[in-house]
């Protein structure tokens, strides 16, 4: 019987096997130096680049097990292949019938047993230490909504002071080696907040309060990503960490709670305060803003959105993105100067905030013509039964060439 | 369908003057059916191995649905800002590519195993519940069509195969996708879970005489194991899902923020099913290659009650678990610690099994056949995706793990290298009984190495980009979160999405064995020279599977009948004494005298007929869902009130003349 | 082997099928596909009647049958469905023109008195012996008609009964379940404790019950509804402009309130009022010391748990400015929310959404509680 199975399966003989047992060695070996290679970016949001003592924790628990994971897994993956080679069919006799040896199984179970402990110490420790709050010098907050984030500051001591609340949008500004709690919820369905290189995510849920710790050791920008799947335009939902000084940080508050300043009449820019007023203070809300008759312009995002509110434009070109951070204020170049600058300059640059030279135009127009054909929303009038009406999203309002041009002039004055 | 029996002779009936003959076949056109050839023979079939085989073709087939579905997900993401997919239909192709794979293709295969070889494990004829088995194919097979016709019928869902609330509400999924997936998956379930309920009895109840629980062939343990999960993980997520059903159909306020609710409650009780589900998934795997391993190694699997003990411990821990999925998701700090240590524990007998596997090829004389292959790139895929697991049991590395894809990685390494691969060795290894024929052992190395090659191409690049901060179901990646330098996450994606046409060519592999295989000639019946109950059969098995029901003596009963041991001063020493064949042929001589099957019956397909029809009624009309109704509520009682085997009468006499009679051809 | 008729019918079942499957993937719209996906499974449903009677003519096939036959025929019984078939097309003839309940009634007499109608007419020719046709008959449509009948049976019976508990008033409705409840258990008492009772007895009694419900019921049903009460609610009485969230009174609206909260993790804040007579807030992370004020987020659902440390029954209330009053749309009213009343030491949760931000009104938003001065709180909603 067994002969005429060989002649079925010619294939069944000593050569390949041993290709077999070499094709897997290498493939080991390649695949760990691919894994090694793999490692040497500068990706924004990397998990294994710590930059502040949050994620420093977090990766100082995190390299040893993967070295251990490692160690272990190239032990089986060696061993496998010393069976593959050596107990291959040579023809010998059946093999002993071994039922088991209860005490070699117990043994190599215990040894696992005994790792994860190991492991499982130092991980509760961590976890206890990443989730205090008593030490918090700043407190901000985020809401998460489809599809961009709001960031306020609460009056507060913290923070360095802050004696008026604070709203801005896809990017939280901090100062450096300050410990602080972002207490974060959200207007619809669930999202999570993400700075790699700061800290873990947390799940910001709608109905609840979640807060996570935040610390920079040192300025720069912060890459982060939504990172629970909450709808159409989920890929497009990101924000920024910005880590200024204790100076910059006061010159950053001082800024977000200038007076409003009218444009100068005649001026392009007070065409676009108008523009402004007529197209877009339903929702958006300028602090300051008065219309016509001097009375205060209050947005009512509530009435046009189903989760109710839209990103505060009152500072609008003091951060450099906008539409959930998913695009640019600032063209390559500039934005390039920004990101790249090294931590001493990075404060000023950013305090510089957007100005025309480094506007990136062709972006904000795109999303100024037509918002939902640049990012995906759900603004489509004759589909909103199931929200009664309300749109999710920033619908395409038909704005003409000129009306954009005023309201880019207006909003370049958000200062 | 035979609820007309005439009587043979009619009393005289009076005043209607002379006899009265009464003609003596049944009347009706839907006579029982009896067929044993053709379509009819499958449709209304309740025969098991009939059974395993739809399960596993239309599990199949939705493998390659899924897989295109994939393929499609990976073309979007090989270059930044991808415009194969609009972001709409990108959220329904992975929605539905989870979907698919998880509950249209894994389970189903790892049912149609179960289905096919538990009875033959245990030296049973069928499973105890054979309609009922019937029931459960035709449920998954109607609720699988029900969920993919939502592709042409508004959309598919498309808030992840997790559908969390409230984004699953109607005002954030307002297309009925959501809806068709509910209901699909309630029907499944209902399939899943009265499948478990059968496999259950029939192992505890149909075992052959002088089987006892520890002689049990390991498959039907890890089989056994699953379907204890399946009875108690499917009620959790049906009662989710109705939640979730009423919450959109008939304004309940389960998951209004609103109105007080907690968006939690969906999460716990999505994954209360959906940690045991993995291990639903995972387990028939693992007691496939529990078999396959001994039988190419020539010897038996080391550890046999640490194999069964360590399956036991992971279904039964498996369910305290769940929060792992949720360690982002705001438990609080002390729960986090419980679950991370509890993840930690069920790692233990995993490992266990690693070794038991190891240890059995060791010192073996191992032979290489594909299923063999398949086996061994089990341990080793399952072993890189299992240690990829112990690294997120760490709650707060998992913080920064978790929905990235480096979780996706994990997942795929242990579904795909684990459940997947295992799926395929069972295949390889049990295609000569079922079908009778041997697959081609060329093309079964090339399909093999292909995926392998294909695998570790597509999702092992997966860990890096999951490190360096992807994250996951997003339907574009951007240029400026990318990195620098060549190897950044641009390339690795790239080379994600080339492995997933390797992948898929591996894959499509399998079919082109399967077509050239096709006219092999017939294979032995014990081809493998394998250990256990089911290859005391033809190849493939007749339908009553065993001439004579076999009395058990030992664990590996075939093996010890073949083999004796004529060693001497406890030396032991074993010695081939009979074939396979003429263990089957002695079995063929002594065939039992009377075997009685159950009959064929059309109640299953029409009640899962009536079931389909009150999923669409649900979304669509109600009075279709009251016509549904009144279907199934007509074929229940058809199926109350009719016998387990037809009446002699429904049979077509035999063609040599004679009576009529349900007594199935002695051998 | 298919008859004509059941030839047609599976084709034209086929062709539905075979149209949904195009349309749906070929159109945008759903209602034409499951318009044809409908009539596909209406004409398969047919289809499969026809093919089990055969059109109703069994010579085709059973050519044995037809010679051993008797030569005698039972002509066919008495039968009143095709009296019933008729009076539905009548009714959903009324129907088209009148009501469209009429008409719905017409359709199921119709559905009904058809089925019936068939299955009786296959069973008389199944052979020539009556109790034979009778015992198949039977067989066939009692699966149908028993658990229907038992299913319009109960639903008459509860419905009847639900009319009546309906137009009682509340206490006797109480004295009308014990009294039914008695009579049941008196009856069944007498049932068995005597077996000998004659079952057309019983039946009658029953019988007589069972009318006298329905009466009951339709007479009751007609006369209308009494008057139920509706619970008020805080946020309810406050729409309508009673003053609940400044009183200190108690309201209907607070009996029966709730004193604890189940689930009191990861709210925004909680308030206490000490017995101090000033709020305390708590919220996550370390707040300026003595702040008399707390920051929520805009149209958000903000949880906030209200504890009462105090000795009185006390409840909180938001100060959320003014708006539109609900009348006339123009005149700005007070808007105010507020919990039920709190026991000494009780909890309850209050769920904030709220729209507008704080500057929007002159006095800022403020939580408060009626009744003590001190107790303020500024709510700030940037």
């Amino acid at each position: 019987m067994s002969n005429s199975l060989l002649k079925r399966h010619p294939l069944r003989s000593a050569s390949t096997v041993t290709n077999m047992s070499r094709r897997a060695r290498i493939g080991l070996v390649a695949g760990l130096g691919v894994l090694v290679a793999g490692c040497a970016q500068d990706a924004p949001q990397d998990t294994w680049d710590p930059a502040g003592p949050n994620a420093q924790k977090i990766h100082n628990l995190q390299w040893p097990v993967f070295a251990i994971a490692g160690v272990v897994g190239v032990i089986v993956l060696t061993f496998i292949g010393i069976i593959i080679v050596r107990f291959r069919d040579r023809g010998q006799a059946i093999p002993e019938q071994t039922h088991g040896k209860p005490a070699l199984e117990i043994g190599l179970t215990i040894l696992p047993a005994l790792i994860l402990i190991g492991v499982a110490i130092p991980t509760v420790g961590t976890l206890m230490a990443l989730n205090e709050t008593n030490d918090t010098e700043c407190i901000v907050n985020v809401t998460g909504q489809q599809w961009w984030w709001e960031v306020d500051y609460a009056q507060q001591d913290g923070c360095g002071g802050i004696a008026e609340p604070i709203v801005t949008s896809g990017q939280m500004i901090i100062p450096i080696n300050t410990p602080v709690l972002v207490r974060g919820t959200s207007r619809d369905v669930i999202h999570s907040w993400w700075i790699p290189r700061l800290n873990g995510k947390k799940d910001m849920v709608p109905g609840r309060v979640h807060t996570v710790r935040l610390e920079a050791d040192e300025p720069g920008t912060y890459a982060g990503q939504c990172t629970e799947f909450c709808g159409l335009s989920h890929a497009n939902m990101r924000m920024e960490v910005i880590a200024l000084t204790a100076d910059d940080f006061e010159a950053w508050k001082a800024q977000q709670l200038a007076p409003y300043e009218a444009p100068a009449a005649d001026t392009l820019a007070a065409a676009g305060e108008s523009t402004f007023i007529a197209q877009c203070s339903r929702c958006h809300q300028v602090n300051g803003l008065e219309d016509a008759d001097g009375e205060p312009v209050i947005a009512r995002p509530d009435l046009q959105v189903f989760s109710g509110a839209a990103p505060n434009l009152s500072y609008f070109t003091t951060r450099n993105t906008f539409a959930g951070a998913s695009f640019d204020l600032l063209s390559d170049e500039c934005r390039a100067d920004v990101w790249d600058s090294d931590p001493a300059t990075f404060g000023e640059k950013y305090l510089e905030g957007v100005s025309a030279d480094c506007l990136n135009s062709v972006d904000l127009r795109e999303w100024l013509r037509n918002a939902p054909a640049k990012k995906p929303m759900y603004t489509d009038a004759e589909k909103l039964e199931q929200t009664d009406g309300l749109v999710r999203g920033m619908p395409n309002l038909a704005l003409s060439e000129d009306q954009i041009d005023e309201l880019i002039a207006y909003l370049l004055e958000r200062k | 369908m035979a609820i007309i029996e005439r009587p043979t002779d009619t009393p005289a009936l009076s005043g209607a003057g002379g006899a009265v003959v009464t003609p003596t076949s049944s009347y009706g056109y839907f006579r029982r059916p009896v067929q044993t050839t053709g379509w009819k023979s499958w449709a209304f079939t309740v025969d098991h191995k009939k059974i395993g085989i739809m399960y596993g073709v239309v599990a199949m087939l939705f493998f390659f649905v899924g897989g295109f579905e994939a393929l499609l997900i990976r073309a979007q993401l090989a270059q930044a800002d991808g415009t194969i997919l609009s972001a709409d239909k990108y959220n329904q192709m992975f929605t539905m590519h989870a979907t698919t794979m998880v509950f249209l293709f894994v389970m189903p295969m790892a049912a149609a195993f179960a289905n096919y070889m538990m009875p033959l494990q245990i030296g049973a004829r069928d499973v105890a519940f054979p309609r009922l088995n019937a029931l459960s194919l035709w449920t998954f097979v109607f609720g699988g069509i029900f969920i993919n016709t939502s592709w042409i019928l508004g959309g598919a869902a498309d808030g992840g195969w997790f559908m969390y609330a409230p984004n699953s509400s109607v005002p954030f999924s307002p297309t009925n996708g959501v809806d068709f997936w509910v209901l699909g998956l309630l029907m499944t379930g209902i399939a899943s879970q009265v499948g478990a309920i059968n496999l259950i009895v029939t192992a505890l109840n149909m075992r052959a005489p002088g089987m006892t629980l520890m002689r049990m062939p390991i498959f039907t343990w890890m089989a056994l194991v699953v379907q204890f999960l399946l009875l108690f993980a499917i009620p959790i997520i049906t009662v989710a899902l109705f939640l979730l059903l009423f919450q959109r159909n008939f304004d309940a306020t389960f998951f209004s923020v609103a109105d007080g609710a907690d968006p939690l409650l969906w999460q716990h009780l999505f994954w209360l099913f959906g940690h045991p589900e993995v291990y639903i998934l995972v387990l028939p795997a693992f007691g496939i290659i529990s078999e396959v391993l001994p039988t190419f190694s020539r010897k038996p699997l080391f550890g046999y009650p640490f194999v069964v003990f360590s399956g036991a411990a992971i279904g039964l821990v498996g369910f305290g678990v769940w929060a792992h999925h949720m360690f982002a998701a705001g438990l609080g700090p002390i729960s986090v610690a419980v679950f991370s240590v509890a993840t930690m524990a069920i790692a233990v007998p995993t490992g266990v099994k690693i070794i038991n596997w190891t240890l059995t090829m060791w010192g073996g004389k191992l032979w290489f056949s594909t299923a063999m292959l398949f086996a061994i790139g089990l341990i080793v895929q399952f072993t890189l995706g299992g240690l990829s697991g112990v690294t997120h049991a760490v709650a707060p590395s998992d913080t920064q793990q978790t929905d990235t894809y480096y979780i996706v990685a994990h997942f795929h390494y242990v579904i795909f290298g684990g459940a997947v691969l295992g799926l395929f060795s069972g295949i390889y290894y049990w295609w000569p009984k079922v079908f009778g024929k041997m697959l081609n052992e060329t093309w079964g190395r090339w399909n093999f190495w292909l995926m392998i090659i294909g695998m570790n191409l597509t999702f092992g690049p997966m860990h890096i980009i999951g490190l360096q901060g992807q994250p996951r179901r997003m339907y574009i990646w951007t240029e400026n979160r990318a990195g620098e330098g060549l190897f950044n996450i641009g390339f690795w994606n790239l080379i994600a999405s080339i492995g997933s046409l390797v992948l898929g060519i591996g894959a499509v592999l399998f079919l082109v064995n399967v077509w050239v295989s096709r006219k092999n000639p017939p294979a032995p019946a014990d081809p493998w020279d394998a250990r256990s109950l089911e290859w005391i059969t033809e190849s493939p098995p007749k339908e009553h599977n065993f001439d004579r029901i076999p009395t058990v003596h030992a664990l590996d009963e075939f093996f010890h009948r073949k083999y004796e041991d004529v060693g001497e001063d406890g030396q032991h020493d074993y010695m081939k004494v009979r074939t396979g064949e003429q263990v089957v042929a002695e079995e063929e001589a002594n065939a039992d005298a009377h075997i009685h099957l159950p009959s064929p019956s059309y109640w299953p397909i029409i009640l899962s007929t009536g079931m389909l029809v009150i999923c669409y009624g649900v979304i669509y009309n109600t009075l279709l869902l009251a016509a549904g109704a009144a279907i199934a509520v007509l074929a229940l009682f058809g199926w109350a009130l009719e016998p387990p085997t037809a009446d002699d009468s429904e049979f077509d006499p035999p063609p040599d003349g004679g009576q009529p009679s349900k007594e199935l051809a002695h051998v | 082997m298919f008859t004509t008729g059941s030839k047609f019918l599976i084709g034209a079942a086929v062709l539905a099928t075979v149209s949904a499957i195009a349309y749906g993937v070929a159109q945008d719209g759903v209602m034409g596909t499951v318009g044809l996906a409908s009539a596909a499974v209406a004409l398969a449903f047919l289809a499969g009647i026809n093919i089990y009677t055969r059109d109703s003519n069994i010579w085709d096939d059973e050519i044995s049958s037809v010679e051993t036959a008797p030569a005698a025929s039972r002509p066919p019984a008495n039968s009143i469905w095709p009296m019933a078939f008729a009076l539905g097309a009548a009714v959903v003839t009324v129907g088209l023109v009148t009501y469209q309940a009429v008409f719905i009634i017409g359709v199921i007499l119709l559905l009904a008195s058809g089925a019936e109608w068939t299955a009786e007419a296959w069973a008389e020719r199944a052979s020539a012996d009556a109790a034979h046709n009778a015992k198949v008959r039977s067989r066939i449509a009692n699966p149908l008609e028993f658990p229907l009948a038992a299913a319009i049976g109960i639903g008459i019976i509860v419905y009847s009964f639900s009319r009546i508990m309906l137009w009682l008033s509340k206490t006797n409705t109480v004295i009308a379940f014990a009294v039914l409840g008695v009579i049941i258990l008196t009856a069944a008492f007498f049932l068995a404790y005597r077996p000998g009772l004659k079952s057309r007895a019983a039946v009658g009694a029953i019988g007589v019950g069972v009318l006298a419900l329905v009466a009951g019921g339709a007479a009751a049903g007609l006369d209308g509804e009494r008057d139920i009460h509706e619970h008020e609610t805080t946020a309810g009485l406050s729409e309508e402009g009673v003053d609940i969230c400044l009183s200190t009174e108690e309201f209907e609206a607070d009996e029966k309130a709730s004193q604890s909260v189940a689930a009191s993790a990861n709210v925004a804040a909680e308030i206490t009022l000490e017995e101090s007579g000033t709020l305390s807030l708590n919220v996550v992370g370390p707040l300026t010391e003595g702040s008399n004020a707390i920051t929520l987020p805009r149209s958000n659902p903000n949880n906030v748990i209200f504890i009462n440390e105090s000795d009185e029954e006390r409840r909180l209330s938001v100060d959320l400015g003014t708006r539109a009053s609900e009348e006339d749309g123009e005149d700005e009213v007070p808007f105010l929310m507020c919990t039920a009343l709190v026991d000494p030491g009780g909890r309850q949760n209050i769920t904030l959404t709220i729209g507008a931000p704080s500057f929007a009104s002159p006095d800022g938003y403020s939580f408060f509680v009626p009744g003590v001065e001190s107790a303020r709180v500024e709510l700030v909603v940037p």
